[in-house]
């Protein structure tokens, strides 16, 4: 559903991403996971169509984002670590802009708008200024947003930054009911627990390329170490922390 | 379906109606010590316009010129003052708005997107050219008895 082929992003004689290769299958939640600066905003980026890419593929749902950008990022929900909100809109009219950016039919809008705000439990708010929301409930908003045109896949940068804990587990809910619907879903995160949790496979990027790949199993696998072991000590040992961990552990 | 361009102005006119409608405490004395100062200069600029035309209009021949000449300065300032506001609220529109990453990351295609910009950079760029023009022409207007 989300296919990155040998993806490349330079700028000038820095190589921020170099040949990231990426498949995330219909039903998958695909953990992208790396240390700060190792190239996943650039990516998320690049399959937002918001980064041209300087070489390599990018496929959503088949239309090839180069080729096809409409198509690509109509099939395509865009979560990002900074999302931009109009704050003097309310979140019925935000959400309503929004399904026509995507060419969400007219007639429908306002029943696939309320159901939205019900899953998120924002409901109370359809009317009230989104300048009047809290971090988290303008995160909840954002992903209202990005579910509402009925994407076959969602990019999301860093879903869990600012939530409560129920606010996160409403996401998790949530993004666990949309992958049982068939939607794909990469998510780049740096809350391993999460990543654990949830995802049915990860991948590990590094100074640009991914350096462990599988499901979180193989990962531990691969790093050598046993399958109780905690993804963070897996992560720290093959992006290079473990120095860091040991800090940790005095 | 897709929407034709002016559908993604739509969040600045509807956030323009909310400001008007949830109007908060000192909106109202605010909106009419502003809006007495407008009128007041507005007036003033008619005023003096058509003051000076009328003067001018004694002066036949030499009127008609000087006037010619001023209405040739005051159109040469005012585009130059509305091309140096185009450039700086393209530069705004077309680069550093921050609605752009989102509008960016939506199947928008590039044609509609440019027109919409477009559109606004026009309107915000020029709509105090006109508000400062429109008093001045009016003045001259009804100074040389125009219909």
């Amino acid at each position: 559903m989300i296919a990155v082929e040998d993806l490349v992003k330079e700028y000038g004689r820095f190589r921020a991403v170099d040949g990231v290769t990426l498949d995330v299958k219909p039903g998958e939640i695909h953990g992208f996971l790396g240390p700060n600066g190792a190239g996943k905003t650039t990516t998320m980026r690049m399959i937002a169509g918001l980064l041209k890419p300087t070489s390599g593929r990018i496929l959503v749902d088949n239309h090839d984002l180069e080729t096809e950008p409409e198509a690509a990022k109509r099939s395509l929900g865009f979560i990002p670590d900074r999302p931009f909100i109009y704050d003097k809109l309310t979140a019925g009219e935000f959400l309503t802009f929004h399904a026509g950016l995507y060419g969400f039919g007219n007639g429908h809008v306002p029943e696939r708008v309320r159901e939205m705000l019900d899953l998120f439990e924002l409901s109370q708010w359809e009317h009230q200024l989104i300048e009047s929301f809290s971090h988290g409930m303008k995160q909840r908003l954002v992903m209202c947003s990005a579910f509402l045109h009925r994407p076959q896949a969602v990019a999301v940068d860093e879903p869990m930054v600012g939530l409560d804990p129920r606010g996160a587990r409403l996401i998790k809910d949530v993004f666990r009911k949309m992958s049982e619907r068939g939607v794909a879903i990469l998510m780049s995160t740096h809350t391993l627990e999460v990543a654990q949790e949830m995802c049915h496979r990860v991948s590990i990027i590094q100074k640009g390329r991914i350096i462990a790949h599988g499901t979180v199993d193989q990962v531990k696998q691969m790093a050598g170490s046993s399958s109780d072991e905690h993804l963070t000590s897996v992560f720290l040992r093959l992006t290079g922390g473990s120095a860091l961990q040991e800090i940790d552990e005095i | 379906m897709t929407q034709p361009f002016p559908f993604l102005l739509l969040p600045h006119a509807w956030a323009s109606r909310n400001r008007v409608r949830r109007r908060e405490k000192g909106d109202l004395l605010r909106g009419i010590v502003f809006g007495t100062i407008a009128i007041l200069v507005a007036g003033a600029l008619f005023y003096g316009a058509y003051w000076v035309t009328s003067q001018l209009a004694a002066y036949e021949e030499f009127g008609d010129y000087l006037l010619r000449l001023g209405l040739s300065w005051l159109f040469l300032s005012f585009l130059a003052f509305l091309s140096f506001s185009g450039v700086v609220t393209a530069l705004s529109t077309f680069f550093l708005s921050d609605d752009l990453r989102l509008l960016m990351a939506s199947p928008v295609s590039a044609r509609r997107l440019f027109l919409a910009r477009f559109a606004r950079t026009v309107g915000s760029a020029s709509w105090m050219v006109v508000i400062f023009m429109a008093p001045v022409l009016f003045g001259v207007g009804v100074g040389r008895c125009a219909p």
